[in-house]
């Protein structure tokens, strides 16, 4: 009588290619390994695979509140420009003012969640677009940079760099942040109900707020765990340089949201996990890497990110017509 | 066959279900053809492919002798197929004369002439007597019955042979219902063939000319109206009888939820109390307000008025006060209030109770998916797995689920809106059942239904709104049973006891 439609290819290969976490570590560990045989002098190196897990490891920080957004269905493309706020705002604390490294790190993230709580607060309770708000957003950070820091601050005291020049068992510090903060966030949306809520607000809004969650509220700490994140970037760039840049970030909300939809997350939401930031951004960076070690101009670089996100999601659509 | 659209021999198969199976039947040109069959017996999928949507892997159709192959609707409609589907097709931001002439807009040398198109809706909506649309209205402004008025307009305005109608009346209230009957009537005459598809069966009585009845993707029989009655059609269509007798009543005294003087934007002077054990039902047409009295307690819209839970007055601003309160809701529309439907069944079940799978504040796979387990096996939803995505399910078993999510929230008072709507009836029966078990556990319903016979048949009470007040109480558990006319005359303001 009832009837129902059966889904073919539950297998373990299917079920591992559904599982984006799972395919994409195999993807980077096989491009790992294809590469190491044919450049084991130059790509196959500890200092080689160390320098790209260090370059990619403050962008990761700011893709894994980009993932939790998306997760719930929203997004933020003012990370970039508030990374370099923050990272600058700091640097004129420490250098002009003389401010202890400190205080300036408390305040610069301050302003990292006042940011995101006016997002926040703008998208879910006032009703903005979340594209349009953060876009607006992105614009207001990059100004107020300016105008609080100028393009450049440099002469920062090694009582502020050593967070991001220091190391620590081997690792940079960045590195360690970076661990620490996934290992951190994997756990609180794996294992807590607060943080599950994000799947069912991304899954459907009407229903998660009928099943009793507190939707407007979830959304504003998302943006707020999010500013934070991009502001704590923004100081790790700025210690890790010796030197806060307005340029610093530009176009890294892109970047963020590439790594994420490689990693898993949907831009409708519902779908994704923190460890798919991560292996995203490790795989956009070993791609980076291999350009350059292979002597292809670096301005191929977009062309293959931009190519192998596409090869991705056209990927999910066939997996998902699979489904069907 | 001359003079019959005729359906030869047609399958369709999906992946893992055969949704036609050698279907051959014939519709007269020029009659109003019911299609008759449960959730998934193949009707929708029938009409999909007699609208070009779908092709057909094997079989034909001819009309009036000509072979019709559809490869796509564009083909079907400039054949004369036109089709109303039961799922909205309009985009809410343009105007009413914009959706109508979606595609074929009149044109000027090659610029659409918007003056042309405007008088040509205005015609339509008048033909409609839905003089009260403008055609450069947006859509959606409208209400959901209007909507509906102008997809038919929309498959008016190709000037088909034949019009399939997919549910037509599932949004609409009593008077476009009669628009819509008499408009049948006109085309009827005009030799225009419709195909009839809807789940209530006295619409079919109505209207209809034959019926066809399908079950699980095969063809029973086709009847003359005027020879049978409802359980005729029942019988072909579950290949079995339903019981149809009504429940015991396990009503107390004790009051759990009092509501006075509710007062929202859609309604006023809502008053009434639940007790104990008790089915509370709210009788009345689409619009009169009876889901917002519900959104209001469950603390979803805002309202003024008390809402008492044990004698104990409740603030309720947001669901998870009313939650707190031990209050539940099942909204209407499941698939987008209710469900989560891009995630799977188990996680819909937790949905609602997420703290009760984290018994240390961790959340953990195992009960999430035990839980899952016991609904599933508890109210027999059918699927493989609870880790399927719950869009894979059918209707009836997407509703088992939701009421699985409450089931485990264990609310004393559960408030369910329309639970049955768009769901076969072998499906509804174990819903009731459902229901049944919970007031003899000791909780409290509410039954929002515009099924009257569904209303008459669980309730122990009876509330009957119109326009957004309480026109009729009537109690239901006195031997005689109450008749369906006597709650259409509350429902309709005929009468009214409260002043």
């Amino acid at each position: 009588m009832e009837k129902l439609k059966t889904r073919p290819g539950s297998n373990l290969l299917m079920r591992s290619l559904q599982e984006r976490v799972i395919s994409l570590a195999a993807m980077i560990v096989l491009v790992i390994a294809i590469c190491g045989i044919i450049w084991p002098k130059t790509f196959l190196t500890v200092p080689n695979l160390k320098s790209v897990l260090l370059n990619v490891s403050i962008r990761s920080i700011v893709a894994l509140g980009m993932m939790n957004l998306l997760i719930s269905g929203y997004i933020d493309l003012s990370v970039s420009s508030l990374l370099a706020l923050s990272g600058g705002l700091a640097a004129v604390l420490i250098t002009k003012n003389h401010f202890a490294p400190g205080v300036a790190i408390l305040i610069s993230l301050s302003i990292g969640a006042v940011v995101g709580l006016v997002n926040g607060f703008m998208v879910a309770v006032i009703g903005i677009n979340p594209m349009i708000q953060t876009l607006a957003m992105q614009y207001i950070c990059s100004g107020l940079c300016l105008v609080i820091a100028g393009p450049i601050v440099s002469g920062l005291p090694k009582g502020f760099t050593w967070l991001g020049q220091r190391v620590i068992l081997g690792m940079q510090m960045p590195i360690v942040f970076m661990l620490l903060l996934v290992i951190l966030l994997t756990f609180l949306n794996e294992k807590t109900v607060f943080f599950r809520r994000n799947y069912y607000i991304g899954g459907n809004q009407k229903s998660a707020a009928l099943s009793g969650i507190n939707v407007k509220g979830m959304i504003m700490f998302n943006y707020v765990v999010t500013g934070l994140l991009a502001a704590f970037a923004g100081i790790l760039t700025a210690a890790r340089l010796g030197t806060a840049s307005s340029t610093a970030g530009t176009s890294l909300e892109m970047k963020c949201i590439c790594a994420c939809v490689l990693g898993g997350a949907s831009m409708q939401g519902g779908k994704g996990r923190v460890l798919g930031a991560l292996l995203g951004m490790v795989f956009m960076g070993i791609l980076d890497n291999i350009i350059v070690i292979a002597g292809v101009p670096v301005e191929w670089n977009n062309v293959v990110t931009g190519t192998v996100l596409a090869l991705a999601v056209t990927l999910d659509v066939f997996l998902q017509k699979r489904k069907v | 066959m001359k003079g019959y659209l005729s359906i030869q021999h047609v399958s369709k198969q999906f992946p893992g279900v055969k949704a036609l199976d050698d279907v051959s039947f014939d519709i007269k040109i020029g009659e109003v053809h019911a299609i008759c069959g449960e959730n998934g017996a193949g009707k929708s999928t029938l009409m999909n492919i007699l609208s070009g949507n779908y092709q057909a892997d094997s079989g034909s159709i001819s009309y009036d002798d000509v072979e019709c192959v559809f490869h796509n609707p564009h083909i079907a409609q400039n054949f004369g197929f036109a089709i109303v589907h039961q799922e909205r097709s309009l985009v809410d931001s343009l105007s009413v004369a914009d959706n109508i002439f979606v595609n074929h807009q009149p044109t000027v040398a090659g610029v659409i002439n918007r003056k042309e198109m405007l008088r040509k809706t205005q015609a339509l909506l008048e033909q409609l007597h839905q003089e009260d649309i403008h055609p450069s209205d947006i859509v959606g402004n409208l209400s959901p019955a209007k909507q509906q008025m102008v997809e038919l307009c929309k498959a008016l305005e190709l000037k088909p042979k034949v019009l399939i109608l997919d549910e037509p009346t599932a949004t609409v209230t009593e008077v476009e219902t009669k628009i819509l009957f008499d408009t049948i009537r006109e085309l009827k005459e005009q030799g225009v063939t419709v195909v009839y598809i809807s789940h209530r069966l006295a619409e079919i009585f109505e209207v209809c000319d034959r019926v066809s009845v399908l079950r699980d993707g095969k063809y029973q029989k086709t009847l003359e109206i005027k020879d049978i009655v409802v359980d005729d059609i029942i019988r072909l269509m579950v290949g079995r009888d339903l019981s149809n007798e009504r429940f015991e009543s396990y009503q107390t005294e004790e009051e759990v939820l009092r509501v006075e003087n509710l007062c929202g934007e859609r309604f006023r002077n809502i008053s009434f109390t639940l007790h104990r054990g008790e089915v509370l039902g709210f009788a009345g047409l689409a619009g009169a307000g009876r889901t917002e009295v519900a959104r209001a307690i469950f603390g979803a819209d805002r309202k003024t008025g008390d809402v008492y839970v044990h004698g104990k007055k409740i603030k309720a601003t947001h669901p998870r006060d009313a939650i707190r309160c031990s209050i539940g809701y099942l909204p209407e529309d499941r698939k987008t209030d209710g469900l989560f439907l891009r995630m799977t069944v188990e996680e819909n079940v937790i949905s609602g109770n997420l703290r009760h799978a984290a018994p240390h504040h961790l959340l953990q796979r195992s009960i999430i998916t035990k839980e899952a387990e016991a609904a599933k096996e508890k109210l027999h939803i059918a699927t493989p797995s609870v880790k399927r995505p719950t869009e894979d399910l059918s209707g009836g078993n997407q509703q088992k689920v939701v009421i699985g999510k409450w089931l485990l929230v264990d609310s004393e008072i559960l408030i369910v809106d329309e639970p049955t709507r768009g769901i076969d009836v072998g499906a509804k029966d174990e819903i009731y059942r459902l229901i049944r078990d919970m007031v003899s556990s000791g909780k409290s319903v509410i039954l929002i239904s515009s099924d009257l016979p569904e209303i008459l048949r669980m309730s122990d009470n009876i509330i009957v709104m119109y326009n957004g007040v309480i026109t009729g109480k009537l109690d239901n558990r006195s031997g005689e049973a109450l008749s369906e006319e006597l709650i259409m005359k509350y429902a309709s303001g005929l009468v009214s006891e409260n002043a």
